[in-house]
């Protein structure tokens, strides 16, 4: 029993020794163990014998494995070696084979390198979405934000209210909450020096100590610190951006200690931020900036200054750093405390709110879960593209592989492994993927700058094309190797090279794969609702193009005055606004003027629910804008009863609010509205009731496209920071540009020139935005009907492949040639009805709930769909069609003689 | 391949090498046999097992010290055929200057009181 244990031991120890040195020794080696151990048990007994069992073979295992590293090193035709050259020469082999056959190789590798180059780019544009900004340290980092509950719930987008009253901010940094607390707020500020005319741009006004909490330093000079005063005296000191620095300043290494303006006031740059950081929210635009301040040279402050003191007033964000040995949730129970405590002493201003400390996100934690959403999204897009390209190409590879199987039998009969055939046909998707992947980092690139060009701009850092994403590009293509190349190989390195030599094809042939079946059809389907969507949306923008904007866009002009930016107070800005207008409405050619916060197809959406009084769920969801007095007659707008705002509605009189057709008809199907109360939150303040004492005619809000219900009130009521001067004139784009010019000038010499917009700008803008989503979505139908054509060849021509021999004896027995042809063009329509009828049940979901049409489209809407099938049957047939003649040109002899 | 014209460059020698060299003398053996005449000509003292004993020929054909040989007529084990190698005469050179080099330090032992005298 030892003795045949410690045998086996040996015999097993001894394949540490190389193949070649075990043939030759082999034999001897067992022999000399079995006399060692023989002598050992007759000399001293059957321990000794066991010992030295386990001793040679421990020797045995230690003595191959060096004689194995020795051959290796010595270059000598080891094992090793001989498995290198063979990969070698099946990848040589495969690049051969695949240049005799170009058709096929292009269209795979080219299928392969557009799905992992949209792989690539939509995980890109992911991370981009979530990228940190340049030198912000999150580790412990929060956001303090309010959680609303009650009333204040509806009228809140997103998750929490972002922002706090400067007293409640007070009492946060003064209680033992365990956080490090530091404000801030962005405001459109105007920038100035001696040699720089005044420039529009954003600026971050923050507490003392931002720069700390962030952990930010500055590149050159330095940031701004407690020195340089709080609210009631803040420091003449600023901190720039780099692209400011470069873009405006001209990377003038003196820039430090130069002296600007900043909203009219005089300021010392003190520093210069390192390159990439606009502020530590990465929201691209909203919530970044390129100068800093301390807070109290916020134009806000400077509008009204009894805001450091209103609790009501909710404008200042909270930014902070949990301090050390502190958890999230032990800092949360003191600001709920709080928050209760607030509610307790304020309950007008502070019911319903409940403060919490959420954790940092780079997109801002109210964005948190739309951008989780995003991403998931974006992500199962992605995936789904590349699963449907290696379905294609594994499907493309089936039926190259299946026409091989003689030449695979040969090599069988010649002595090759199942292991051998199996590398040698999984070589071929090696080299095809290593094709595939250098074509999907030029797809990469190119779509990388495409969209760069789209939106404008430069290359973000984070869009570079660097080595390790090259890297994971090549690397993702070999894996994929492993998804598509694995099952044709598998599958026909088999064996059954008898059945192979004799081109058995079977009685039913092979089964084509479900998983197949499933992905040609489901592709089919998938792009219909793009094929849809693309041909509404055009049909929309042709309709919009003619149809009734419900105001006159012919002789509109308006320009948007940046009079907080500007460093007025409150009283000054009205003072401003007022003689702009007034100068204005005298300047030759021009007859009416007013102010709002928002014109038609302005692409803001100032949303708000409405509803009854005696209601508490909302019955509709409108467009709000704050209108000066004959803001619609200068709009050009159809007043249909009642009137519009007007002189009499100024600051201290009863809300009142003009609504439109469609809102009134939601809201008083039985009525005409006037007369009547409605409820509404204006910029989610608390419920506000307005007396209605106007209906006009629909009128475009946003976009073209967007829904009409719209309510107008009167903006010395309802004061807004944005102010847009409205003009109606005889005259052109560049008359009134200069007319608005003139006007500005006359008051203020430094305020900012305004950017005169005219109404048909708006109009051709929206058109064309429309023009740009129905072609996206064109060229997103395309690109998967193309992928759709690549499954559905594939998956037809081994279906042909493998009913070779019935269709030859079919033809035999007297079928024509043309029946056969149209038989295989039915089953490719059989093979993706499924998908078809999938397909047109997400072209309706997409059609009615994405909102990207707001009327119905009444008779398009059909057509559209039919459009779509049909586009898809065609491309179907025009891919099954190769197929479909090789079946037709089938030798029925040649079919029969296999047989 | 070792350089056949510098038994030196082959130095120090492994352990195993030099025994299999002294083991094979001038004759030509099979391993079992290696590895009696081993024990036999050191007394019992020195042994090796058949991993090491293998790899060792291995490697030593390949670097010239010895080389296969036929077997005798009066192999009549039975078993499988036995291969036998013999020291070749560039194997000899390379045994006498590993030898040398071991006298030398052996000297040193001694001139220390190291070594005892051996009964030859």
């Amino acid at each position: 029993m030892i003795r045949r244990t410690t045998s086996a031991l040996y015999a097993l120890a001894l394949r540490s020794f190389p193949k070649a040195h075990r043939a030759q020794y082999r034999e001897e080696m067992i022999a000399g163990f079995r006399n060692g151990y023989l002598e050992r048990v007759e000399a001293s007994g059957q321990l000794a014998g066991l010992g030295f069992g386990l001793t040679a073979t421990a020797n045995a295992l230690s003595a191959g494995w060096g004689e194995r590293r020795r051959v290796n090193s010595k270059g000598l035709p080891g094992q090793r070696g001989r498995v290198l050259e063979g990969l070698i020469s099946d990848l040589r082999y495969a690049s051969r084979a695949l240049a005799r056959a170009p058709m096929f190789t292009a269209i795979c590798t080219i299928s392969l390198g557009l799905g992992l180059g949209a792989v690539f780019t939509i995980a890109l544009f992911v991370n981009f979405l979530h990228t940190v900004p340049a030198g912000v340290q999150t580790e412990d980092m929060v956001e303090v934000v309010v959680e609303p509950s009650g009333p204040l719930r509806p009228g809140v987008g997103g998750w929490a209210i972002e922002t706090w009253a400067y007293p409640d901010y007070l009492d946060l940094r003064d209680t033992e909450t365990g956080l490090s607390l530091a404000g801030w707020d962005v405001a459109d500020s105007v920038l100035s020096a001696s040699d720089i005319a005044p420039l529009d741009v954003s600026a971050m006004f923050v507490t003392p100590g931002y720069f700390e909490l962030i952990g930010v330093s500055a590149a050159e000079g330095r940031v701004l610190t407690a020195d340089d005063g709080g609210l009631s005296s803040p420091g003449p000191g600023v901190i720039i951006s780099h692209r400011l620095w470069t873009t405006i300043f001209d990377s003038d290494p003196t820039t430090v200690g130069r002296a600007v303006r900043v909203n009219r006031r005089e300021h010392v740059v003190v520093g210069i931020v390192a390159d990439g950081f606009r502020g530590h929210i990465n929201s691209r635009g909203a919530r970044q900036a390129d100068v800093w301040l301390p807070l109290g040279h916020h134009p806000i402050v400077a509008a009204a200054p009894d805001i450091i003191g209103d609790r009501s007033a909710d404008w200042l964000h909270l930014a902070g750093r949990l301090d050390a040995g502190v958890t999230r949730e032990q800092a949360n129970g003191t600001i709920v405390a709080l928050s209760s405590q607030l509610a307790e002493d304020h309950p007008a201003t502070h019911e319903f709110r409940r403060g919490t400390a959420a954790p940092y996100a780079s997109t801002g934690t109210n964005q948190i879960f739309e951008m989780a959403a995003i991403s998931v999204l974006f992500y199962a897009m992605s995936g789904a593209v590349l699963v449907i390209v290696c379905l294609n190409i594994a499907g493309m590879m089936l039926v190259r592989t299946a026409s091989r199987r003689q030449e695979l039998a040969v090599r069988e009969a010649l002595g090759a492994s199942r292991w051998r055939l199996a590398r040698y046909l999984m070589s071929e998707s090696v080299v095809m993927a290593l094709i595939g992947g250098v074509i999907g980092i030029a797809t990469l690139r190119a779509a990388t700058v495409t969209l760069v060009w789209w939106f404008g701009g430069t290359l973000p850092p984070e869009w570079e094309l660097t080595p390790s994403r090259i890297g994971a590009c090549l690397l993702l293509a070999l894996a994929t190797t492993l998804l598509f190349g694995l099952l044709p190989s598998f599958r026909f390195s088999r064996g059954g090279m008898l059945s192979a030599m004799n081109d058995d094809a079977g009685g039913g042939g092979w089964k084509v794969g479900r998983a197949h079946r499933v992905a040609a059809a489901l592709q089919a389907g998938v792009a219909l609702p793009f094929f849809a969507l693309g041909g509404l949306l055009f049909h929309s923008a042709q309709t919009a193009a003619v149809a009734d904007l419900g105001f006159q866009p012919d002789g509109l002009y308006a320009a948007s005055l940046r009079v907080q930016a500007a460093g007025y107070s409150e009283v000054e800005a009205d003072a401003f606004v007022q003689g702009a207008r007034e100068r204005l409405e005298a300047s030759p050619g021009v007859t009416r003027v007013a102010v709002a916060d928002g014109l038609p197809l302005d692409y803001e959406y100032r949303r708000t629910r409405v509803r009854l009084p005696s209601e508490e769920i909302s019955r509709a969801r409108t467009q709000v804008t704050r209108v000066g007095s004959r803001y619609l007659e200068t709009l050009g707008a159809r007043v249909l009863r009642g009137r519009g705002i007007d002189a009499q509605d100024h600051a201290g009189a009863a809300p009142v609010a003009v609504i439109s057709e469609s809102l009134a008809a939601r809201l008083f199907p039985a009525g005409n509205g006037i007369g009547e109360s409605i409820v509404t939150a204006i910029d989610g303040d608390r419920d506000g009731e307005f007396t209605v004492v106007g209906v006009v005619a629909d009128l475009a809000t946003s976009q073209m496209q967007t829904e009409r219900p719209q309510m107008f009130v009167p903006i010395e009521q309802q004061p807004s920071s944005r102010v847009y001067l409205v003009a109606r004139a005889r005259s052109d784009l560049e008359g009134m540009s200069a007319t608005f010019s003139r006007v500005i000038a006359e008051l203020d010499p430094d305020f900012t020139r305004p950017t005169v917009m005219s109404g048909e700008q708006l109009v051709d803008d929206s058109v064309a935005d429309l023009l740009e989503q129905s072609t996206l979505s064109a060229v997103t139908a395309a690109t998967a009907l193309a992928l759709s054509a690549l499954g559905i060849y594939g998956v037809v021509a081994f279906m042909v492949t493998s009913r070779r021999r019935e269709m030859g004896v079919r033809i035999a027995l007297g079928a024509t040639r043309r029946k056969l042809l149209v038989s295989v063009l039915i089953d490719t329509c059989r093979l993706i009805a499924p998908g078809l009828i999938l397909g047109l049940a997400l072209a309706r979901v997409a059609v009615t709930q994405t909102g990207l049409l707001w009327e119905a489209p009444g008779l398009a809407e059909p057509v559209a769909y039919t459009a779509a099938v049909m586009a898809a049957l065609v491309v179907a047939i025009i891919a099954s069609l190769p197929s479909a003649n090789r079946a037709a040109a089938i030798e029925p002899l040649e079919a029969i003689r296999a047989e | 391949m070792a350089d056949a014209s510098d038994p030196n460059a082959l130095l120090p020698l492994k352990n195993s090498t030099y025994r299999v060299l002294l083991a094979l003398a001038d004759e030509s053996l099979h391993g079992y046999a290696i590895m009696q005449s081993l024990q036999t000509i050191t007394g019992g003292r020195e042994s090796i097992l058949p991993g090491t004993l293998y790899a060792a020929l291995a490697r030593m054909e390949d670097e010239g010290l010895i080389e296969r040989a036929t077997a005798p007529d009066d192999d009549t084990s039975g078993g499988p055929a036995r291969r036998y190698h013999r020291r070749t005469d560039f194997g000899r050179a390379v045994a006498e200057a590993e030898s040398e080099r071991i006298a030398t330090l052996l000297d040193v032992a001694r001139s220390q009181d190291m070594l005892a005298e051996r009964a030859k």
